[in-house]
């Protein structure tokens, strides 16, 4: 009786598996790789978070309620200015009031009437791309946030989406308590401003 | 027995670069995901997908910006009709030894005003009625006030022409925080920098 070969079972590299694994985790990591992009994307329309320092922002929106909002752009610096000038002599808080007085005469505006100035304020950001502006919009709690949303679709609707904005919580009322309103002339990215400050 | 032991030793090799590999993504990516939005690195193919970060908004106060505040340039004011310059090369043809003093009182208006007793020009008649003819026409942004002396000494080998601004000083109607540069502070044609100091 012949002796039958014992066969020694030779190590291999299982290449069908091997390439099987890697095609699976390429698959893997091509998918991963666009999951983790997404929320990259997202974040162009997210809101930002409030953090506790001074807020800077070419125009403030402040909702009074459903109908009415407070308008405050650089035009309101020169009504700021004018009687700071006059009456200087004031005392801070007779000053905040007198101020606070003018900016409500002059700067209140009608839900239709804010609209059309921010489409005067889109037409004006689309027609430069270099130039870059950032709403600040105070909505009090009680004021459905549905008025915010109304206010960023039109903000986002820009050409080269140039305008920016914030969204925190805050009424009237705080602004008329704040400690000071005041102009302050600042540099700021290289150039000088005259600013109204509202120091809560 | 040979081979058997070499391809185990490729296995083992691709075995602990594969997994080396992949322990080195896991960890980028663990990296990835810890880092801030505003830290995050996107690769130059992609950048045309690089975000902007919106400036988060402040509850501390609220900064509104005002208008820009452009500097102020003290100068002759060229758009005011009758401001006339000073030919320097007809001064030089008229009168090449001239040399004349002046000294002028920039008033509120931005004009040069001055008397015979601020004018030196003995010997220089000529040349120094050409110079006051041009001085009075000349009309200044009113943003200074004060001394400023012209010195003609047309045979010098070194500046012709000294002003001295010294006796310049800032009006207070001009705002502290506007900044105040200098700009043309004499309108002569045919001078050469050279020829000009400014003091």
């Amino acid at each position: 009786m012949a002796f039958s070969k014992v066969k020694i079972k030779k190590d291999r590299l299982e290449l069908v598996s091997l390439i099987d694994m890697i095609f699976i985790l390429l698959v893997f990591f091509l998918v991963t790789s666009f999951v983790m992009r997404t929320p990259l994307q997202e974040t162009i329309l997210y809101i930002p978070t409030p953090e506790n320092v001074l807020g800077r922002a070419q125009i403030v929106i402040q909702i009074i309620d459903k109908n009415r909002v407070l308008w405050l752009d650089d035009s309101a610096s020169s009504i700021v200015e004018q009687i700071e000038r006059n009456y200087g002599y004031l005392s801070e808080t007779r000053l905040r009031n007198r101020i606070f007085s003018a900016l409500i005469n002059e700067n209140i505006l009608s839900f239709s009437q804010m609209q059309e100035r921010l489409t005067l304020l889109c037409n004006r950001a689309d027609e430069n791309s270099f130039s870059d502006y950032f709403v600040l919009i105070r909505c009090p709690n009680e004021v459905p946030f549905s008025m915010v949303i109304s206010i960023i679709s039109k903000i986002n609707d820009t050409r080269y989406r140039n305008i920016r904005y914030g969204c925190v919580g805050g009424t009237l009322d705080e602004i008329k308590n704040s400690r000071a309103i005041r102009t302050a002339v600042e540099r700021y990215r290289g150039k000088i401003r005259k600013n109204i400050i509202i120091d809560f | 027995m040979r081979g058997d032991l070499y391809t185990r030793y490729i296995v083992g090799v691709i075995g602990a670069l594969f997994f080396s590999v992949i322990t080195f993504i896991i960890i980028k990516q663990i990296a990835f995901w810890r880092l801030p939005f505003d830290r995050v690195q996107i690769p130059s193919l992609l950048y045309h997908e690089k975000i902007e970060i919106p400036p988060r908004p402040g509850i501390k106060g609220i900064v509104i910006s005002g208008p820009e505040i452009k500097p102020a340039v003290f100068e002759i004011d060229l758009s005011q009709a009758g401001v006339i310059p000073l030919d320097w090369n007809r001064l030089n043809s008229v009168d090449p030894h001239a040399d004349i003093k002046v000294k002028c009182t920039l008033n509120k208006q931005g004009r040069l005003t001055f008397s015979r007793n601020d004018i030196l020009m003995e010997g220089h008649t000529e040349a120094g009625v050409m110079i006051q003819n041009a001085l009075r026409t000349w009309i200044y942004k009113p943003y200074k006030m004060g001394i400023i002396k012209f010195w003609f000494n047309l045979p010098s080998k070194g500046k012709k022409l000294i002003i001295d601004t010294g006796g310049l000083y800032r009006r207070g109607e001009l705002p502290q925080y506007v900044p105040l540069y200098d700009g043309l502070i004499y309108y002569i044609e045919g001078i050469t920098i050279d020829e000009l100091q400014i003091k």
